[in-house]
């Protein structure tokens, strides 16, 4: 089940597209598409890459008539060859984070090209799984407002807010805590 | 795969990196541990390598000397004996016939490094025999460089970048830093992590509004305005520091005469802000126990940029935030070495050192070193680069040497430019692309590229640090030093170097502050941060320490001067304020980001104009739609970005590109103290273009057709010469 993701501070992000770099030199190779695959929005008050959650149950997944996008452990992953470009994941996806666009492939004879031929791929994040050390945009942020969340960090995460959440209700204890203990 | 060290050749941040090399191209590079990186890079650093290998994305590498043998003739491929032979015989044609002052130079604050900077000024003072030497400071931090000098002594940043984050209040003022320096802006993120706060005076709502505790949104061009009422709020408010004012400063009641005048309610208008905001501003800054003013572009590139940065000195001054390592001043240079080009006297009115030419004892401490009869140095202050035009129009500028610049894309008014190129009897272009500039010369010489060579970078807080080669030069070209000591040695002032170091040592022989900068200091991460008068001295990171300012009487000089609006404000016909402004991914006019592959996915032509949703709705835009821009000067397409952080009544244009290129519309109008251009302010007016589709064919027909002419221009390098 998909739990893993990159997520942006948006307080520490300045919206200089390093983690785009970052991700467009991950891809930018042979059989890849050198799209970045973050989309940094920008509004009044955020700035923020906003990349795929790899959700749990994910619409995605479940909008693909060709099993193109599937489950794959912690992560939603790609089979580029059954794609065939029909964008039903860019339209389920809440995030806007898929984007299916057209690889270009010159067709030769010899020297001679006989044609170009549009290919559809299907472009979102994989969380560079094939990369020593985890994603290349988290890497490449200079502000360190990336971060890989997974089920460990959701918890601990869950964790914090119920012990601070718990110390709190000292404040409607009907009879008198030892404070000596708080 | 092999590791080089170098850095980073973009911003002047100082970014240490290794370049990754396999079988002789550069492949990648990864963050160093450096002084102000500490390991970081920002995206240009990260994938701005490729343009070494000559990738051909936006024009080619010059990798042959070429010249045309008459005026107007195509460019014909020599060999070096003879395009220097050329070279030599046309220089000294013009200085004989019209003197050493009618050839104007200027160096090159980008790759080549400290070195061959110093080699060119010296070519040009010792053996050509003028002061006519400038850098692109001219163009940016010039006035801050000037202003700063009559006020505080120091052209350059007081304080280091990271002390930035240490500081208790940063205020921003017409900068940038998350477009123009990410890792500069990386330092106020943490400072804001550490607890400072943070102010914003900008028109418009920049990255670092978001984290400020104050962000005032201020009018286009009000500049000095500000700052006066700014200062008003702090004395009225008796939020001065008396007894650093009575110790460390001259000529504050004159300065109050000026700025008496100046309340926060009497500019309330022509700012666009609430009074109180200025008070506000004023209490948060003086109050603070360590303030950093940082600025940019947005003070010197106007009418009164002089004016506003002795207004910024002097607002540090009379609150004592200076002299202490988190308090002071935070002008940051735009270019990876252009503290360098001024460090290296690429000024008409400095020797390296910051050693004025008027200085008798100067000149002879010069000429001995340089071996050269008493007297031989010129006294006379040379021109600056933004007197070309007027110069070479009145026949007193004959030849001009470009050497790593592109003024036909950086300068303002193109057209303008493009005629007074045209105009010159000689025009030298020393460069590694083919740029605008290069493919109107009359002489193109091939240096090599950053990645090809050794040197000394100077960061923009001072730091120097060494950079090293990492492939093996290209074709026939020549280290930029090279060029130099053999156009000397044929002008009949010979210069033989063995290496950069050797020229190195020879710097820091002449320039008492930077005698304990060594080779050997600034081994792999190492540094150097002028002054640094000694070997053993560890160099100084903060400036005026005690209130010791580098004035003649160690005081700081208190300067206050009445404001007058920009030259050229919206009218009728042309409405709407026009910015230029800094593409995050591209640099100084893009002929190395431009032939960078990940960065040009990233941005590419024609550009964004970034108006406001209320002035684009009015014109019937709609983001991402291609535009015409105009101004008196011209008309450029560009493609709307309809953006809610701009403020209405303006627009902002990146400078970076060559066919929607802003400088096709912004004016030759200068401040008068330091001849910078006026780029933060001109009028212009945005419209719609009803047919889409015709737009963007006819934006990519210009684009081709520019690629066309430069690949045309550079194909002259193909065909061999003749054997003689």
């Amino acid at each position: 089940m998909g739990s893993k993701f990159v997520i942006a501070d948006p307080g520490l992000c300045i919206g200089c597209q390093t983690c785009l770099a970052g991700c467009l030199l991950k891809h930018s190779v042979p059989g890849d598409v050198a799209v970045p695959r973050l989309n940094l929005v920008t509004t009044l008050a955020i700035s923020a890459p906003i990349v795929c959650h790899h959700c749990a149950d994910a619409p995605c997944v479940a909008s693909c008539p060709q099993n193109a996008l599937y489950f794959d452990g912690d992560r939603v992953a790609i089979a580029q060859e059954r794609c065939i470009g029909c964008r039903s994941c860019v339209m389920a996806c809440p995030y806007g984070a898929c984007d299916v666009v057209s690889e270009n492939r010159v067709t030769k004879i010899g020297n001679l090209s006989v044609g170009d031929l549009g290919r559809a791929m299907l472009v979102k994040c994989d969380l560079c799984y094939d990369r020593p050390g985890g994603p290349a945009c988290v890497a490449a942020c200079p502000t360190g407002g990336l971060q890989v969340v997974d089920e460990q960090e959701l918890q601990e995460r869950s964790r914090k807010k119920r012990l601070a959440a718990a110390a709190a209700s000292a404040a409607i204890s009907s009879v008198q805590l030892n404070t000596a203990l708080a | 795969m092999e590791k080089h060290m170098a850095v980073c050749p973009y911003c002047g941040a100082g970014c240490k990196l290794n370049l990754l090399v396999e079988d002789g191209m550069v492949v990648g590079a990864e963050g160093l541990d450096g002084i102000t990186n500490e390991g970081e890079l920002c995206l240009k650093g990260l994938s701005g390598f490729d343009f070494i290998n000559d990738t051909k994305i936006l024009t080619p590498r010059i990798l042959h000397p070429m010249i045309r043998r008459t005026k107007g003739a195509e460019l014909e491929r020599v060999t070096w004996d003879e395009a220097l032979d050329f070279t030599a015989r046309k220089l000294t044609e013009i200085k004989e016939k019209h003197g050493a002052d009618a050839i104007m130079l200027t160096g090159s604050s980008r790759g080549p490094g400290n070195e061959a900077n110093f080699v060119m000024q010296k070519f040009t003072r010792a053996c050509v025999g003028t002061n006519n030497i400038d850098n692109c400071a001219r163009t940016c931090h010039g006035p801050s460089v000037i202003g700063l000098m009559d006020t505080v002594g120091s052209g350059a940043m007081s304080v280091s970048i990271p002390n930035l984050e240490n500081a208790d209040l940063i205020m921003l003022f017409g900068y940038n830093p998350s477009a123009s320096h990410p890792i500069v802006a990386r330092r106020i993120v943490k400072a804001k992590e550490k607890g400072a706060k943070i102010i914003v005076v900008d028109p418009r709502s920049i990255e670092t509004a978001r984290i400020a505790d104050l962000y005032i949104q201020i009018k286009n061009g009000c500049n000095l305005a500000f700052l006066n009422a700014f200062a008003n709020a702090i004395v009225t408010e008796n939020l001065h520091d008396r007894a650093f004012v009575e110790a460390h400063t001259t000529g504050f009641d004159e300065w109050w005469e000026v700025v008496k005048n100046y309340t926060p309610e009497s500019v309330a208008d022509v700012c666009g802000c609430a009074p109180e905001d200025i008070r506000r501003a004023a209490r948060m800054y003086a109050t603070a126990p360590s303030s950093v003013i940082g600025w940019g572009m947005g003070v010197t590139q106007q009418r009164q940029g002089v004016k506003s940065v002795h207004q910024i000195a002097a607002i540090a001054c009379v609150t004592g935030q200076i002299g202490r390592d988190n308090a002071g001043l935070a002008p940051v240079r735009g270019q990876n070495n252009v503290q360098g080009s001024c460090d290296m006297g690429m000024w008409p009115s400095l020797l390296p050192g910051y050693q004025k030419v008027s200085s008798p004892e100067v000149r002879a401490k010069f000429e001995k070193a340089w071996g050269l009869p008493e007297g031989k140095l010129s006294a006379r202050e040379g021109f600056k680069l933004t007197d070309l035009p007027h110069g070479v129009k009145e026949g007193k500028i004959r030849a001009f040497y470009n050497f790593g610049e592109d003024p036909l894309q950086t300068e303002p008014d193109s057209a303008d430019m493009r005629e007074t190129l045209e105009s010159l009897d000689l025009l030298i272009s020393q460069d590694i692309f083919m740029t605008q500039t290069t493919a109107l010369a009359d002489v193109v010489l091939p240096g090599t590229s950053w990645g090809e060579h050794d040197g000394v970078f100077s960061a923009s807080d001072r730091t120097f640090q060494r950079f090293t080669a990492a492939v093996p030069p290209k074709g026939e070209c020549k280290h930029d030093w090279q060029i130099f000591s053999e156009l000397s040695t044929r002008m009949g002032y010979p210069m033989r170097y063995q290496d950069t170091e050797e020229i190195w040592n020879e710097v820091r022989e002449l320039c008492p502050n930077f005698y304990g900068a060594t080779y050997e200091k600034m081994a792999g991460t190492g540094h150097a941060q002028w002054p640094i008068p000694t070997i053993e001295c560890p160099g100084t990171p903060t400036l005026y320490r005690n209130g010791q300012f580098n004035t003649a009487d160690k005081k700081a000089r208190l300067m206050a001067h009445d404001f007058i609006e920009p030259t050229e404000m919206p009218d009728e016909g042309y409405p709407l304020v026009l910015c230029t402004v800094r593409e995050v991914g591209h640099y100084s006019c893009r002929s190395m980001t431009g032939n960078c592959r990940a960065l040009t996915l990233l941005a590419d032509e024609p550009g964004y104009v970034s108006i406001n949703p209320a002035d684009a709705a009015a014109r019937g835009i709609r983001d991402q739609q291609l535009v015409w821009v105009s101004s008196r000067r011209g008309k450029v397409i560009s493609r709307a970005a309809v953006d809610e952080r701009i403020n209405e009544g303006a627009v902002y244009m990146t400078y970076q590109w060559w066919i929607g290129k802003c400088n096709d519309l912004t004016m030759h109008v200068t401040d008068p103290l330091s001849g910078t251009p006026e780029d933060k302010h001109s009028a212009c007016q945005v419209e719609a273009i009803a047919d889409q589709v015709w737009a963007e064919r006819h934006a990519q027909t210009l684009y081709a057709q520019m690629k066309d002419w430069l690949a045309g221009e550079a194909a002259a390098q193909d065909k061999e010469p003749a054997l003689a």
